[in-house]
Protein backbone atom coordinates (compact mmCIF):
# COMPACT_ATOMS: atom_id res chain seq x y z
CA UNK A 1 0.00 0.00 0.00
CA UNK A 2 2.79 2.49 1.12
CA UNK A 3 4.92 1.70 -2.21
CA UNK A 4 1.93 2.01 -4.07
CA UNK A 5 1.14 6.04 -2.61
CA UNK A 6 4.83 6.37 -2.98
CA UNK A 7 4.89 5.48 -6.75
CA UNK A 8 1.55 7.68 -7.14
CA UNK A 9 3.39 10.52 -5.75
CA UNK A 10 6.05 10.17 -8.24
CA UNK A 11 3.82 10.01 -10.81
CA UNK A 12 2.33 12.93 -9.61
CA UNK A 13 5.82 14.92 -9.30
CA UNK A 14 6.61 14.08 -12.10
CA UNK A 15 3.60 15.31 -14.14
CA UNK A 16 4.29 19.12 -12.28
CA UNK A 17 7.53 19.20 -13.28
CA UNK A 18 6.31 18.31 -16.98
CA UNK A 19 3.86 20.56 -16.57
CA UNK A 20 6.26 23.28 -15.50
CA UNK A 21 8.44 22.23 -17.87
CA UNK A 22 6.24 22.70 -20.61
CA UNK A 23 4.42 25.91 -19.46
CA UNK A 24 8.24 27.86 -19.45
CA UNK A 25 9.06 26.31 -22.83
CA UNK A 26 6.12 28.05 -23.83
CA UNK A 27 6.63 31.37 -22.35
CA UNK A 28 10.31 31.24 -24.15
CA UNK A 29 8.95 30.77 -27.10
CA UNK A 30 6.51 33.47 -26.66
CA UNK A 31 9.31 35.84 -25.84
CA UNK A 32 12.06 34.68 -28.26
CA UNK A 33 9.21 35.71 -31.37
CA UNK A 34 6.56 37.81 -30.18
CA UNK A 35 9.24 39.90 -27.82
CA UNK A 36 7.80 42.05 -24.53
CA UNK A 37 4.56 43.49 -25.30
CA UNK A 38 6.08 47.20 -25.39
CA UNK A 39 7.86 46.41 -28.67
CA UNK A 40 4.10 46.01 -30.57
CA UNK A 41 2.87 48.79 -28.61
CA UNK A 42 2.03 51.06 -31.42
CA UNK A 43 1.02 48.08 -33.84
CA UNK A 44 -1.67 46.87 -31.59
CA UNK A 45 -2.85 49.78 -31.28
CA UNK A 46 -3.45 50.39 -35.03
CA UNK A 47 -6.23 47.68 -34.46
CA UNK A 48 -7.61 49.72 -31.90
CA UNK A 49 -11.63 50.06 -32.85
CA UNK A 50 -13.29 52.92 -33.39
CA UNK A 51 -15.03 54.62 -30.13
CA UNK A 52 -17.98 54.17 -31.82
CA UNK A 53 -18.02 50.38 -32.22
CA UNK A 54 -16.94 50.25 -28.80
CA UNK A 55 -19.42 52.57 -27.52
CA UNK A 56 -22.22 50.31 -29.28
CA UNK A 57 -20.86 47.21 -27.98
CA UNK A 58 -19.97 48.32 -24.46
CA UNK A 59 -23.70 47.28 -22.80
CA UNK A 60 -23.30 50.32 -20.87
CA UNK A 61 -19.96 49.75 -19.75
CA UNK A 62 -18.22 52.89 -21.65
CA UNK A 63 -16.81 54.89 -18.95
CA UNK A 64 -15.20 51.36 -17.88
CA UNK A 65 -14.07 50.85 -21.71
CA UNK A 66 -12.67 54.42 -21.41
CA UNK A 67 -11.04 53.92 -18.89
CA UNK A 68 -8.82 50.65 -19.95
CA UNK A 69 -8.27 53.16 -23.08
CA UNK A 70 -6.74 56.15 -21.21
CA UNK A 71 -4.16 53.75 -19.05
CA UNK A 72 -2.88 52.15 -22.86
CA UNK A 73 -2.82 55.46 -23.97
CA UNK A 74 -0.48 56.84 -21.29
CA UNK A 75 1.80 53.73 -20.88
CA UNK A 76 1.62 54.19 -25.06
CA UNK A 77 2.32 58.15 -24.61
CA UNK A 78 5.33 57.27 -21.81
CA UNK A 79 6.87 54.39 -23.97
CA UNK A 80 7.48 56.44 -27.19
CA UNK A 81 8.33 59.47 -24.46
CA UNK A 82 11.35 57.35 -23.83
CA UNK A 83 12.17 56.01 -27.22
CA UNK A 84 11.78 57.54 -29.82
CA UNK A 85 9.21 60.20 -28.81
CA UNK A 86 6.73 59.12 -32.17
CA UNK A 87 3.55 59.17 -31.48
CA UNK A 88 1.08 58.48 -34.31
CA UNK A 89 -1.45 56.54 -32.85
CA UNK A 90 -2.16 59.56 -30.01
CA UNK A 91 -4.94 61.30 -31.80
CA UNK A 92 -7.01 57.78 -32.53
CA UNK A 93 -6.65 56.84 -28.73
CA UNK A 94 -7.75 59.33 -27.34
CA UNK A 95 -10.65 60.54 -29.68
CA UNK A 96 -11.58 56.67 -28.85
CA UNK A 97 -11.53 57.39 -24.80
CA UNK A 98 -13.44 60.53 -25.55
CA UNK A 99 -15.76 59.17 -27.74
CA UNK A 100 -16.73 56.29 -24.83
CA UNK A 101 -16.61 59.03 -22.78
CA UNK A 102 -17.30 62.33 -23.68
CA UNK A 103 -17.02 63.56 -19.98
CA UNK A 104 -13.52 62.88 -19.80
CA UNK A 105 -12.47 66.55 -19.45
CA UNK A 106 -8.41 65.18 -18.38
CA UNK A 107 -8.46 63.08 -21.49
CA UNK A 108 -9.44 66.11 -24.21
CA UNK A 109 -6.31 68.37 -21.97
CA UNK A 110 -3.71 65.34 -22.01
CA UNK A 111 -4.47 64.47 -25.39
CA UNK A 112 -4.68 68.12 -27.05
CA UNK A 113 -0.97 68.88 -25.22
CA UNK A 114 0.54 66.06 -26.28
CA UNK A 115 -1.24 65.76 -30.05
CA UNK A 116 0.17 70.01 -30.08
CA UNK A 117 3.43 69.40 -28.56
CA UNK A 118 4.96 66.24 -28.73
CA UNK A 119 3.02 65.35 -31.96
CA UNK A 120 3.38 68.43 -33.96
CA UNK A 121 -0.18 68.40 -34.44
CA UNK A 122 -1.93 71.23 -33.07
CA UNK A 123 -4.97 71.34 -35.23
CA UNK A 124 -5.63 67.86 -34.10
CA UNK A 125 -5.10 69.17 -30.61
CA UNK A 126 -7.95 71.89 -31.37
CA UNK A 127 -9.84 69.34 -33.01
CA UNK A 128 -10.18 67.52 -29.43
CA UNK A 129 -10.76 70.07 -27.68
CA UNK A 130 -13.07 71.68 -29.97
CA UNK A 131 -14.68 68.01 -29.42
CA UNK A 132 -14.67 68.36 -25.99
CA UNK A 133 -16.25 71.93 -25.85
CA UNK A 134 -19.23 70.25 -27.40
CA UNK A 135 -19.62 67.68 -24.58
CA UNK A 136 -19.04 70.09 -22.03
CA UNK A 137 -19.77 73.33 -22.73
CA UNK A 138 -19.59 74.67 -19.19
CA UNK A 139 -16.15 73.07 -18.85
CA UNK A 140 -13.58 76.57 -18.83
CA UNK A 141 -10.21 74.24 -18.60
CA UNK A 142 -11.26 73.31 -22.21
CA UNK A 143 -11.57 76.83 -23.17
CA UNK A 144 -8.94 77.93 -21.36
CA UNK A 145 -6.53 74.91 -23.02
CA UNK A 146 -7.62 76.15 -26.58
CA UNK A 147 -6.78 79.42 -25.85
CA UNK A 148 -3.37 78.24 -24.19
CA UNK A 149 -2.45 76.18 -27.63
CA UNK A 150 -3.35 79.06 -29.75
CA UNK A 151 -1.35 81.46 -27.79
CA UNK A 152 1.78 79.32 -26.92
CA UNK A 153 1.74 77.05 -29.35
CA UNK A 154 0.20 78.98 -32.61
CA UNK A 155 1.34 82.35 -31.82
CA UNK A 156 -2.45 83.19 -32.77
CA UNK A 157 -2.64 86.01 -30.12
CA UNK A 158 -6.53 86.93 -31.55
CA UNK A 159 -8.05 83.23 -31.19
CA UNK A 160 -5.80 82.82 -28.07
CA UNK A 161 -8.20 86.40 -26.53
CA UNK A 162 -11.40 85.09 -27.53
CA UNK A 163 -10.65 81.44 -26.02
CA UNK A 164 -9.09 82.93 -22.58
CA UNK A 165 -12.32 85.21 -22.36
CA UNK A 166 -14.67 82.65 -23.11
CA UNK A 167 -12.74 80.58 -20.46
CA UNK A 168 -13.26 83.40 -18.28
CA UNK A 169 -17.02 83.80 -18.51
CA UNK A 170 -18.03 80.35 -17.78
CA UNK A 171 -18.62 79.02 -14.12
CA UNK A 172 -16.17 78.21 -11.48
CA UNK A 173 -13.55 79.38 -14.04
CA UNK A 174 -10.15 80.89 -11.68
CA UNK A 175 -9.70 84.43 -12.00
CA UNK A 176 -6.03 83.96 -13.79
CA UNK A 177 -8.14 83.27 -16.99
CA UNK A 178 -9.33 86.80 -17.16
CA UNK A 179 -5.72 87.99 -16.10
CA UNK A 180 -4.80 85.71 -19.63
CA UNK A 181 -7.28 86.89 -21.90
CA UNK A 182 -6.48 90.28 -21.24
CA UNK A 183 -2.54 89.92 -21.19
CA UNK A 184 -3.47 88.24 -24.69
CA UNK A 185 -6.01 91.00 -25.95
CA UNK A 186 -3.09 93.60 -25.14
CA UNK A 187 -0.55 91.22 -26.78
CA UNK A 188 2.49 92.46 -24.32
CA UNK A 189 5.28 90.38 -23.61
CA UNK A 190 4.64 87.17 -24.97
CA UNK A 191 7.20 85.42 -23.51
CA UNK A 192 6.54 86.10 -20.08
CA UNK A 193 2.75 86.00 -20.67
CA UNK A 194 3.43 82.46 -22.05
CA UNK A 195 5.89 81.81 -18.86
CA UNK A 196 3.21 82.52 -16.53
CA UNK A 197 0.51 80.37 -18.43
CA UNK A 198 3.09 77.23 -17.98
CA UNK A 199 3.57 77.72 -14.57
CA UNK A 200 -0.11 78.07 -13.95
CA UNK A 201 -0.55 74.90 -15.64
CA UNK A 202 2.81 73.02 -13.92
CA UNK A 203 0.51 74.43 -10.54
CA UNK A 204 -2.94 72.87 -11.49
CA UNK A 205 -2.19 69.88 -13.08
CA UNK A 206 -2.09 66.29 -11.39
CA UNK A 207 -0.84 65.11 -14.57
CA UNK A 208 2.68 64.00 -14.42
CA UNK A 209 3.58 64.32 -17.62
CA UNK A 210 2.33 67.44 -18.22
CA UNK A 211 3.92 68.86 -14.67
CA UNK A 212 7.57 68.37 -16.67
CA UNK A 213 6.47 68.81 -20.03
CA UNK A 214 5.28 72.34 -18.38
CA UNK A 215 8.50 72.60 -16.23
CA UNK A 216 10.62 71.99 -19.04
CA UNK A 217 8.81 74.67 -21.11
CA UNK A 218 9.71 77.29 -18.43
CA UNK A 219 13.01 76.65 -18.26
CA UNK A 220 13.55 77.22 -21.42
CA UNK A 221 11.39 80.61 -21.40
CA UNK A 222 13.34 81.59 -18.26
CA UNK A 223 16.46 81.58 -19.82
CA UNK A 224 14.92 83.68 -23.19
CA UNK A 225 13.38 86.20 -20.69
CA UNK A 226 16.80 86.80 -18.88
CA UNK A 227 18.16 87.01 -22.42
CA UNK A 228 15.40 89.81 -23.35
CA UNK A 229 15.72 91.64 -20.17
CA UNK A 230 19.44 91.80 -20.53
CA UNK A 231 19.03 93.29 -23.77
CA UNK A 232 16.60 95.46 -23.18
CA UNK A 233 18.46 96.68 -20.11
CA UNK A 234 20.49 99.98 -20.66
CA UNK A 235 24.01 99.55 -21.61
CA UNK A 236 25.89 100.31 -17.87
CA UNK A 237 28.12 103.51 -18.30
CA UNK A 238 31.93 103.39 -17.79
CA UNK B 1 -45.25 33.45 5.15
CA UNK B 2 -45.07 30.24 2.54
CA UNK B 3 -43.64 33.12 0.44
CA UNK B 4 -40.85 33.67 2.78
CA UNK B 5 -40.24 30.01 3.54
CA UNK B 6 -39.27 29.57 -0.50
CA UNK B 7 -37.18 32.68 -0.44
CA UNK B 8 -35.40 31.95 2.63
CA UNK B 9 -34.58 28.46 1.03
CA UNK B 10 -34.17 29.59 -2.60
CA UNK B 11 -31.17 32.09 -0.57
CA UNK B 12 -30.15 29.40 1.17
CA UNK B 13 -29.52 27.19 -2.27
CA UNK B 14 -27.78 30.57 -3.63
CA UNK B 15 -25.31 30.70 -0.90
CA UNK B 16 -24.50 27.01 -1.06
CA UNK B 17 -23.18 27.36 -4.71
CA UNK B 18 -19.90 28.14 -5.29
CA UNK B 19 -20.37 30.06 -8.26
CA UNK B 20 -21.71 33.10 -6.34
CA UNK B 21 -18.61 32.80 -4.17
CA UNK B 22 -16.63 32.92 -7.25
CA UNK B 23 -18.17 35.98 -8.67
CA UNK B 24 -18.18 37.46 -5.91
CA UNK B 25 -14.81 37.13 -5.01
CA UNK B 26 -13.69 38.14 -8.13
CA UNK B 27 -15.49 41.61 -8.13
CA UNK B 28 -13.72 42.08 -5.12
CA UNK B 29 -10.39 41.53 -5.80
CA UNK B 30 -11.09 43.59 -9.29
CA UNK B 31 -12.06 46.59 -6.68
CA UNK B 32 -9.37 46.10 -4.97
CA UNK B 33 -6.71 45.96 -7.60
CA UNK B 34 -7.97 49.68 -9.16
CA UNK B 35 -6.07 51.11 -5.94
CA UNK B 36 -2.83 49.43 -7.62
CA UNK B 37 -3.42 50.62 -11.22
CA UNK B 38 -4.00 54.63 -9.19
CA UNK B 39 -0.18 55.15 -9.62
CA UNK B 40 -0.07 54.44 -13.18
CA UNK B 41 -3.90 56.46 -14.21
CA UNK B 42 -2.28 59.94 -13.90
CA UNK B 43 -4.58 61.41 -11.48
CA UNK B 44 -7.41 59.54 -12.75
CA UNK B 45 -7.27 57.10 -10.00
CA UNK B 46 -10.44 57.76 -7.97
CA UNK B 47 -12.19 57.77 -11.50
CA UNK B 48 -11.21 54.31 -12.65
CA UNK B 49 -11.84 52.78 -8.92
CA UNK B 50 -15.58 53.97 -9.11
CA UNK B 51 -15.59 53.09 -12.86
CA UNK B 52 -14.48 49.61 -12.29
CA UNK B 53 -16.59 49.08 -8.65
CA UNK B 54 -19.54 50.07 -10.32
CA UNK B 55 -18.95 48.56 -13.60
CA UNK B 56 -18.72 45.00 -11.77
CA UNK B 57 -21.40 45.40 -10.08
CA UNK B 58 -23.60 45.06 -12.59
CA UNK B 59 -21.34 42.59 -14.73
CA UNK B 60 -20.84 40.53 -11.73
CA UNK B 61 -24.95 40.36 -10.75
CA UNK B 62 -26.32 39.66 -14.37
CA UNK B 63 -23.28 36.81 -14.65
CA UNK B 64 -25.45 35.87 -10.95
CA UNK B 65 -28.47 36.09 -12.96
CA UNK B 66 -27.61 33.48 -15.73
CA UNK B 67 -25.47 31.18 -13.54
CA UNK B 68 -27.72 30.68 -10.60
CA UNK B 69 -31.31 32.45 -11.96
CA UNK B 70 -31.83 31.02 -15.04
CA UNK B 71 -32.37 27.70 -13.29
CA UNK B 72 -34.28 29.09 -10.77
CA UNK B 73 -37.72 27.54 -11.88
CA UNK B 74 -36.57 24.30 -14.15
CA UNK B 75 -34.00 23.03 -12.05
CA UNK B 76 -36.72 22.01 -9.01
CA UNK B 77 -39.21 21.13 -12.11
CA UNK B 78 -35.70 18.76 -13.31
CA UNK B 79 -35.46 17.16 -10.45
CA UNK B 80 -39.17 16.43 -9.48
CA UNK B 81 -39.18 18.44 -6.07
CA UNK B 82 -41.53 20.99 -8.10
CA UNK B 83 -44.09 18.27 -6.97
CA UNK B 84 -43.65 17.65 -3.66
CA UNK B 85 -43.56 21.64 -3.37
CA UNK B 86 -46.98 21.43 -4.97
CA UNK B 87 -48.45 19.32 -3.57
CA UNK B 88 -48.49 21.16 -0.14
CA UNK B 89 -50.64 24.16 0.29
CA UNK B 90 -48.60 26.47 -2.00
CA UNK B 91 -50.13 28.39 -4.87
CA UNK B 92 -47.98 28.47 -8.11
CA UNK B 93 -47.38 32.41 -7.69
CA UNK B 94 -46.65 32.08 -4.27
CA UNK B 95 -43.21 29.65 -5.75
CA UNK B 96 -42.58 31.94 -8.54
CA UNK B 97 -42.61 34.96 -6.23
CA UNK B 98 -40.48 33.27 -3.22
CA UNK B 99 -38.20 32.16 -5.73
CA UNK B 100 -37.77 35.94 -7.08
CA UNK B 101 -37.14 37.07 -3.50
CA UNK B 102 -34.74 34.42 -2.53
CA UNK B 103 -32.61 35.49 -5.70
CA UNK B 104 -33.04 39.23 -5.05
CA UNK B 105 -31.47 38.29 -1.45
CA UNK B 106 -28.66 36.80 -2.80
CA UNK B 107 -28.36 39.89 -5.38
CA UNK B 108 -28.76 42.52 -2.15
CA UNK B 109 -25.72 40.20 -0.69
CA UNK B 110 -23.79 40.77 -3.85
CA UNK B 111 -24.89 44.62 -4.09
CA UNK B 112 -23.93 45.37 -0.32
CA UNK B 113 -20.34 44.12 0.16
CA UNK B 114 -19.21 45.20 -3.35
CA UNK B 115 -20.48 48.56 -2.16
CA UNK B 116 -18.99 48.20 1.06
CA UNK B 117 -15.81 47.63 -0.48
CA UNK B 118 -16.29 50.31 -2.83
CA UNK B 119 -16.65 53.22 -0.28
CA UNK B 120 -13.82 51.76 1.71
CA UNK B 121 -11.46 52.18 -1.21
CA UNK B 122 -12.98 55.21 -2.06
CA UNK B 123 -12.57 56.22 1.75
CA UNK B 124 -8.77 54.93 1.59
CA UNK B 125 -8.21 57.44 -1.28
CA UNK B 126 -9.96 60.30 0.71
CA UNK B 127 -12.80 60.53 -1.98
CA UNK B 128 -15.64 58.71 0.41
CA UNK B 129 -17.93 58.29 1.39
CA UNK B 130 -19.86 59.19 -1.48
CA UNK B 131 -23.49 59.41 -1.99
CA UNK B 132 -23.74 59.31 -5.49
CA UNK B 133 -22.15 55.92 -6.00
CA UNK B 134 -24.62 54.43 -3.33
CA UNK B 135 -27.09 55.70 -5.37
CA UNK B 136 -25.71 54.09 -8.92
CA UNK B 137 -25.33 51.21 -6.47
CA UNK B 138 -28.54 51.29 -6.26
CA UNK B 139 -29.67 51.93 -9.41
CA UNK B 140 -27.88 48.94 -10.67
CA UNK B 141 -29.69 46.75 -8.23
CA UNK B 142 -32.82 47.69 -9.62
CA UNK B 143 -31.61 46.78 -13.03
CA UNK B 144 -30.38 43.39 -11.67
CA UNK B 145 -34.24 42.74 -9.99
CA UNK B 146 -35.72 43.52 -13.45
CA UNK B 147 -33.26 40.86 -15.13
CA UNK B 148 -33.98 38.50 -12.71
CA UNK B 149 -37.65 38.48 -12.70
CA UNK B 150 -37.00 38.12 -16.79
CA UNK B 151 -34.93 35.38 -15.70
CA UNK B 152 -37.53 33.70 -13.59
CA UNK B 153 -40.16 34.01 -16.58
CA UNK B 154 -38.16 31.89 -18.98
CA UNK B 155 -36.99 29.56 -16.35
CA UNK B 156 -40.89 28.86 -15.87
CA UNK B 157 -41.25 27.46 -19.23
CA UNK B 158 -37.72 26.97 -20.83
CA UNK B 159 -34.55 24.66 -19.88
CA UNK B 160 -31.58 26.02 -17.98
CA UNK B 161 -29.25 26.52 -20.81
CA UNK B 162 -32.44 28.34 -23.07
CA UNK B 163 -32.95 30.79 -19.92
CA UNK B 164 -29.35 31.89 -20.05
CA UNK B 165 -29.32 32.80 -23.07
CA UNK B 166 -32.72 34.31 -23.30
CA UNK B 167 -31.60 36.13 -19.98
CA UNK B 168 -28.42 37.70 -21.57
CA UNK B 169 -30.60 38.48 -25.05
CA UNK B 170 -32.57 40.57 -23.19
CA UNK B 171 -29.48 41.83 -21.41
CA UNK B 172 -27.92 43.43 -24.51
CA UNK B 173 -30.96 44.26 -26.38
CA UNK B 174 -31.92 46.48 -22.83
CA UNK B 175 -29.52 48.43 -23.20
CA UNK B 176 -29.45 49.23 -26.88
CA UNK B 177 -33.21 49.35 -26.87
CA UNK B 178 -33.16 53.22 -27.86
CA UNK B 179 -31.23 52.35 -31.01
CA UNK B 180 -34.83 50.69 -32.07
CA UNK B 181 -36.06 53.78 -32.45
CA UNK B 182 -33.22 54.83 -34.64
CA UNK B 183 -33.72 51.78 -36.53
CA UNK B 184 -37.63 52.35 -36.81
CA UNK B 185 -37.07 56.00 -38.53
CA UNK B 186 -35.06 54.07 -40.86
CA UNK B 187 -36.99 51.74 -42.00
CA UNK B 188 -39.25 52.06 -45.19
CA UNK B 189 -42.11 49.31 -44.28
CA UNK B 190 -44.25 51.01 -41.79
CA UNK B 191 -44.97 48.13 -40.06
CA UNK B 192 -41.30 47.13 -39.59
CA UNK B 193 -40.95 50.38 -38.07
CA UNK B 194 -44.62 49.55 -35.87
CA UNK B 195 -42.76 46.56 -35.01
CA UNK B 196 -39.48 48.26 -33.69
CA UNK B 197 -41.59 50.69 -31.92
CA UNK B 198 -43.28 47.91 -30.20
CA UNK B 199 -40.40 45.96 -29.21
CA UNK B 200 -38.80 49.10 -27.74
CA UNK B 201 -41.48 49.47 -25.34
CA UNK B 202 -41.70 45.65 -24.36
CA UNK B 203 -37.70 45.37 -23.78
CA UNK B 204 -36.80 47.40 -20.75
CA UNK B 205 -34.65 50.24 -21.21
CA UNK B 206 -31.89 49.35 -18.83
CA UNK B 207 -30.02 52.45 -19.47
CA UNK B 208 -32.16 54.01 -17.37
CA UNK B 209 -30.36 52.45 -14.75
CA UNK B 210 -26.68 53.67 -16.11
CA UNK B 211 -25.64 56.65 -14.22
CA UNK B 212 -22.23 55.55 -14.02
CA UNK B 213 -21.22 58.27 -16.54
CA UNK B 214 -22.35 61.01 -14.31
CA UNK B 215 -21.07 59.70 -10.97
CA UNK B 216 -17.87 58.62 -11.86
CA UNK B 217 -17.06 62.41 -12.83
CA UNK B 218 -18.57 63.79 -9.34
CA UNK B 219 -21.58 64.47 -10.88
CA UNK B 220 -25.21 63.60 -8.74
CA UNK B 221 -28.20 61.69 -9.53
CA UNK B 222 -31.05 63.86 -9.76
CA UNK B 223 -34.03 62.67 -6.59
CA UNK B 224 -36.50 62.78 -9.68
CA UNK B 225 -34.49 60.31 -12.23
CA UNK B 226 -33.79 57.67 -9.34
CA UNK B 227 -37.42 58.01 -8.25
CA UNK B 228 -38.61 57.81 -11.76
CA UNK B 229 -36.02 54.95 -12.64
CA UNK B 230 -37.05 52.88 -9.42
CA UNK B 231 -40.50 53.24 -9.68
CA UNK B 232 -40.16 52.05 -13.91
CA UNK B 233 -38.12 48.96 -12.80
CA UNK B 234 -40.12 48.16 -10.41
CA UNK B 235 -43.66 48.34 -12.17
CA UNK B 236 -41.31 46.11 -15.06
CA UNK B 237 -40.58 43.50 -12.23
CA UNK B 238 -44.11 43.02 -10.87
CA UNK B 239 -45.50 42.92 -14.76
CA UNK B 240 -42.77 40.20 -15.55
CA UNK B 241 -43.46 38.22 -12.40
CA UNK B 242 -47.28 38.42 -12.82
CA UNK B 243 -46.93 37.25 -16.71
CA UNK B 244 -44.41 34.10 -15.13
CA UNK B 245 -46.89 33.65 -12.62
CA UNK B 246 -49.82 33.00 -15.44
CA UNK B 247 -47.31 30.72 -17.64
CA UNK B 248 -46.01 28.48 -14.75
CA UNK B 249 -49.24 28.07 -13.67
CA UNK B 250 -50.78 26.72 -16.96
CA UNK B 251 -47.61 24.45 -17.22
CA UNK B 252 -48.57 21.03 -17.32
CA UNK B 253 -46.23 18.81 -15.11
CA UNK B 254 -47.56 14.92 -16.50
Amino acid sequence: MKSLLRRQGVRQAACLLLAAALLTGGVCLRRQVFGYPARREGQELMYFPSGKFLKQSALGHTTTLADIAWLRAIQYYGHHRMTDRKYEMVGHIFDVITTLDPNFVHAYVFGAVVLSQDAGKPEEGLALLRKGMRANPDNWLLAFETGFIYYVILGDCENAGRYFALASRLPNAPDMTSRFAAFVNEKAGHTATAFELWSEIAKATDNKFIKEMAEEKMEKLRVQLRKERSAAAPPEQG
Amino acid sequence: MKVLAIARNTFREALRDKALYVLVVFSLVLVVSTRILSPLALGEGVKITKDVGLSSLSFFGILAIIVMGAGLVHKEIDRKTILVILSKPVARHEFILGKFLGMADALVTLVVLMLITLQAILLLSGKGPDLPVLKAGFLTFIELLVMTSIAVLFSSFSTTALSAVFTFAFYVVGHLSSDLLLFAARLPSSFARQVCQFMYYVIPDLELFNVRAVVVHGGDVPTDRLLAATAYGLLYTLGVLVLAAVVFSRKDFK
